[in-house]
């Protein structure tokens, strides 16, 4: 009796695992290169994400909550290491692979993401969950711990350097907004 | 809403419009020239965001799991069952993989391998890494990776040194302090681990090379730490 209830919340286990892995681990990839800039260093953060959801995941009670669940994990990992170690070499701007998407809007976008490179931190966050996660200001908010009001104002100022950043590089796709 | 609430909605949200934005666009003239302007933005910026995802994500995610919990799982099957009796978790099963496991999985699964370079790194650009966590390397000359990774959760550099004899990884890790030498064959592989400066090294090649002493012995004499 007793095998049985665990080969059955093994494989509960397994495959709730496999599906979170398989829904979230592209987002959160993006994510964590957003926010350590270093694919190798974002690799790994989302492996190390993943173990610590292994591990814990019988504290997961609702699937709705995996994905806010994942990201704030993913988060405290790099704040772990940001705090243990001097950023310096981890704030290497590396993107190498990148060139090889053949699908992408090439000059533009690389620029764009060179842009966004140069960011504060306090503004690229909260951009990162707007764009990648599609977060509202309320959830990112809610996961960086600050007011709704403060995250409008950050991805607003995050836009509004990014096209300035964007102009000054001779883009046309931007134009002047005030406010 | 006027102009400039319009065009301050579509900059903190970016181009997804609330009813009251909506209203105004259909007004305004101007404001759609705008918002013609910043689609265009949106749709470069969600590109650029996308940054592409390496292929193999997935399978070395499952991978390094499947790494964690063999090492301990045959001790603790009968414990585990014991408490799921009593209705404790499944927690024990998913111990952290010993530390051999683990620089095994991430010297095999890493991206070290694929970016392993044809030439030597130039040996500047090593000591940029290695000193990056207060190692210093002197006497290892053909290294084809250098980078920086985490084992356990701690910084370490990973490095990729040929040698006559074939290729061998090495991990620097000034955090991950051990009390004395470990030894194992695991998986065709020997993964040897020694204290050194405030962490440790660890040497991982293949089982049964006979130049696993000497390798030892080099990597002693070279790496030396600076904290
Ligand atoms: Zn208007």
């Amino acid at each position: 009796m007793v095998q049985t209830t665990v080969s059955n919340s093994m494989g509960n286990k397994q495959e709730r695992y496999d599906a979170l892995v398989t829904v979230y681990s592209a987002d959160l990839f993006r994510y964590a290169l957003w926010l350590c800039r270093h694919r190798p260093m974002a690799e790994d953060l989302v492996q190390e994400t993943f173990l610590r959801a292994w591990k814990s995941l019988h504290s997961l009670r609702d699937d709705k909550a995996a994905k806010t669940w994942l990201f704030t994990i993913l988060r405290r990992e790099n704040a772990r290491q940001y705090e243990r170690y001097s950023p310096g070499f981890v704030d290497d701007y590396d993107f190498d692979g990148v060139a090889d998407d053949a699908n992408e809007d090439d000059e533009q976008v690389a620029q764009l993401r060179e842009s966004i490179n140069m960011l504060a931190d306090e503004y690229r966050e909260p951009l990162t969950l707007q764009v990648i996660a599609g977060y509202s200001s309320k959830e990112i908010a809610e996961i960086l711990d600050l007011t709704p009001g403060t995250v409008n104002t950050r991805v607003f100022r995050a836009r509004k350097q990014l096209m300035e950043l964007m102009s000054a590089g001779g883009q046309s796709v931007v134009q002047g907004v005030t406010g | 809403m006027n102009c400039v609430e319009f065009r301050r909605h579509c900059l903190q949200e970016g181009v997804l419009l609330d009813q009251p934005a909506t209203a105004h666009l259909e007004t305004c003239s101007e404001c759609q020239r705008f918002f013609q302007h910043q689609t265009r933005f949106e749709s470069l910026l969600a590109s650029a965001m996308a940054v592409p995802v390496p292929e193999a994500l997935v399978s070395r995610i499952k991978l390094r799991k499947s790494f964690a919990p063999r090492w301990n799982i045959r001790h603790y099957a009968m414990v585990a069952m014991l408490l799921l009796s009593v209705g404790a978790g499944l927690r024990l099963f998913y111990g952290p993989a010993p530390l051999d496991e683990a620089l095994l999985a991430h010297a095999l699964e890493s991206h070290a391998y694929r970016s392993a370079a044809d030439q030597p790194m130039p040996l500047a650009k090593v000591s940029q890494i290695a000193g990056g966590l207060g190692a210093q390397l002197t006497s290892l000359s053909d290294i084809r990776y250098a980078g920086h990774c985490r084992i356990h959760g701690r910084m370490a550099v990973h490095l990729l040194v040929n040698t006559d004899m074939g290729r061998y990884t090495l991990f620097l890790m000034p955090n991950q302090p051990l009390e004395q030498r470990i030894s194992h064959e695991i998986d065709g592989h020997e993964v040897v681990m020694f204290p050194s400066g405030k962490g440790s090294v660890g040497v991982v090649v293949p089982a049964g090379s006979d130049w696993v002493e000497s390798t030892e012995q080099q990597v002693r004499e070279a790496v030396s730490w600076s904290v």
